[in-house]
């Protein structure tokens, strides 16, 4: 999960680097990662959804590098819920409104695809794997001694 | 009275029960805290979905605005222009845009450096600037020609780059589709002294499709992949090529270096 969230950052950093730099993408698709690049939903209240897309990477990298544990996953979990959700949303917009598919958006919304499944799988497993942390105390013979024994 | 045996047992029993109603506490209070970040998620993705499909509140079609007309043409008001150079042919110094009209980096660098290029180093004669074609950011090829040719016949009448900078100053949500005929005359109209019917007339003649397709080529040609790339070139000869929205004094340092 480390290594695509990694890659997904990659992407990212990528494609906030041509919004900003007015470069086309490269892209085998002919011009259609500049078509998509250049929509009206390549941004989001004026900020480029690739460097949301960047924030949101680097705070699933976050979460999965800092130390394991039931608050952790939950945040790796919604954050790329997040993701999937908004990438989601995009595809469609690429597919029914723009009419272009951009590749790495596609790659980036299979990257959190694939996070979102690691992600539910990790925080499902950490129950599972997780040791029980009650602790019920045992009688004492305080206890038995003053139940007559 | 309980025998030992069964006083273990029922304590036991007593402990079991303990821990299956911790564990059941624990699994509820899991669950719940499941469902508020799997609710935040839903949430946020909803609020992102209704900001983006609202256009996230900017402009997609641009009002003129007297104002911003008045701005460009004390900007540019008794420079010289010839074509899309702008500022005396006897300039030592010639600094070249490769712009893209519906680049929003270009009509930043436009708004900023490049309004003090023309405010000090063009209009002292120290330098001209000359705007060239690169598609960037337009969607579509058919409209990049357009938009860019009708500023090049703009310059037929010595207004390319009122035309130009009118264009950056009203720049529509990129990629929102904004760029139609009526925007295009909206922007000539409100150029002071213009021959609107000429334009008009002009804006059609292959002779600046042609330009444009030139500039492209010549792009490609030279390796230039974004918008705005600036060269400056002068006497001591040329500086490397800037690309983005750069400072002025990125800029003069290397009008510095040429002159």
């Amino acid at each position: 999960m480390t290594a695509l969230a990694v890659v997904g950052v990659g992407v990212a950093v990528y494609l906030t680097y041509i919004h900003y730099a007015g470069i086309k993408p490269v892209c085998t698709a002919g011009g259609s990662c500049l078509k998509v690049q250049a929509s009206v939903w390549s941004q989001l209240a004026g900020v480029p959804v690739a460097l949301m897309g960047l924030i949101g990477y680097v705070g699933i990298l976050a979460s999965l590098l800092a130390p394991d544990g039931e608050q952790t996953r939950q945040a790796t979990l919604v954050l790329t819920l997040i993701g999937f959700g908004f990438s989601g949303y995009l595809t469609y917009r690429e597919l029914f409104s723009i009419h272009a598919i951009c590749e790495w958006c596609v790659s980036s919304a299979v990257i959190l695809t694939l996070l979102t499944i690691g992600a539910a799988v990790r925080y499902v497993l950490g129950e599972a794997h997780r040791p029980t942390s009650v602790v019920v105390p045992a009688p004492t013979s305080n206890t038995l001694e003053a139940s007559g024994q | 009275m309980a025998s030992r045996t069964e006083q273990k047992a029922a304590a036991k029993a007593q402990r079991l029960a303990l821990e299956q109603a911790h564990a059941a506490a624990a699994r509820r209070s899991r669950l719940v805290r499941l469902g508020i970040g799997v609710g935040v998620a839903v949430v946020v993705v909803v609020l992102l979905i209704v900001i983006s499909s609202s256009g996230g509140g900017k402009k997609a079609s641009p009002k003129p605005s007297g104002a911003t007309a008045s701005a460009v043409t004390a900007l540019l008001v008794g420079i010289p222009q010839s074509g899309t150079t702008l500022g005396s042919p006897a300039a030592k110094v010639t600094v070249t845009e490769y712009g893209d009209l519906q680049c929003p980096i270009c009509a930043d660098f436009a708004k900023g450096a490049e309004n003090t290029l023309i405010s000090s180093d063009v209009r002292s004669g120290r330098a001209k600037l000359v705007y060239k074609s690169l598609q960037t950011a337009t969607q579509d090829p058919s409209t990049f020609s357009t938009q860019q040719a009708a500023a090049y016949a703009a310059g037929a009448q010595g207004r390319a780059m009122n035309f130009i900078e009118l264009f950056y100053e009203e720049q529509g949500l990129e990629g929102s589709g904004y760029v139609t005929p009526s925007y295009l005359n909206g922007l000539a109209k409100q150029i002071p002294g213009f021959d609107y019917a000429k334009w008009q007339a002009a804006s059609t003649n292959a002779t600046y499709s042609d330009a444009v397709r030139a500039d492209e080529q010549a792009a490609a040609h030279a390796g230039f992949n974004s918008t705005p790339t600036i060269l400056v070139s002068g006497p001591k000869g040329s500086a490397a090529p800037i690309t983005g929205n750069v400072d002025y004094a990125t800029l003069e340092q290397s009008i510095r270096s040429v002159s």
